[in-house]
């Protein structure tokens, strides 16, 4: 994705997020709506921040000069960088799918709704999906 | 795997920096090229032979799994 598009994606991202805040806090009044206007608000409020967030990285890395763009390039592409982040990222994955199944034990046992668990084991279950689609994928083009 | 990295390097008088600026790696993978603890991809291994106009095999040091041991 080249810089001109992300940019534009980010400034959308960032007015949505405007936007959502707005339509929480004024259309849908609190007293009303007090459960969609949270959700708007808090959609809103992290949608706005974090495009803003990777839009001025973009911008401040774009004013970097030649040679820190080229050690900064260096840094993302370097073989064992990539091969540290692989293996830091599968680590991290393994010790999440361990943390998930305490988490779904531990909130079972202080007796939360059946919903709160469900959601929690769909979470779960999304990850090990993942997990056989990007095996098959990579074993088939790797 | 062994290598011998380290001591051709030295012996042209290129530092860690010279290297990695060339063959566009980090210097902290040409450190841990030189002390055996990472193994470089087979591009990498074709670039640095390149670079120092050698075959492979006169830097890195192929041993069976057992001889390492």
């Amino acid at each position: 994705m080249n810089k001109k598009y992300q940019a534009i994606v980010y400034t959308f991202l960032i007015v949505t997020g405007i936007i959502l805040f707005t339509v929480g806090f004024t259309i849908l009044s609190p007293e009303e709506y007090s459960r969609m206007s949270g959700v708007f608000i808090g959609i809103g409020i992290g949608l706005a921040v974090m495009s803003f967030s990777l839009l001025l990285t973009l911008i401040l890395n774009s004013r970097l000069p030649d040679d820190i763009k080229k050690i900064k390039e260096i840094e993302v592409n370097d073989e064992r960088n990539a091969l540290i982040r692989e293996k830091s990222g599968y680590k991290t994955c393994i010790a999440m799918s361990y943390v998930l199944c305490i988490f779904i034990i531990a909130i079972g046992l202080m007796g939360a709704d059946l919903e709160i668990i469900l959601m929690a084991i769909a979470v779960l279950a999304i990850q090990f999906i993942l997990i056989i689609y990007y095996s098959n994928k990579y074993s088939k083009t790797l | 795997m062994k290598n011998n990295l380290e001591k051709i390097r030295k012996e042209r008088n290129i530092k860690q920096e010279e290297l990695a600026d060339a063959l566009e790696v980090s210097r902290q993978t040409i450190g841990s090229l030189e002390n055996g603890r990472y193994n470089p991809s087979i591009l990498l291994a074709f670039k640095i032979a390149r670079y120092f106009g050698m075959n492979i095999e006169d830097i890195f040091i192929y041993e069976d799994e057992k001889d390492e041991d």
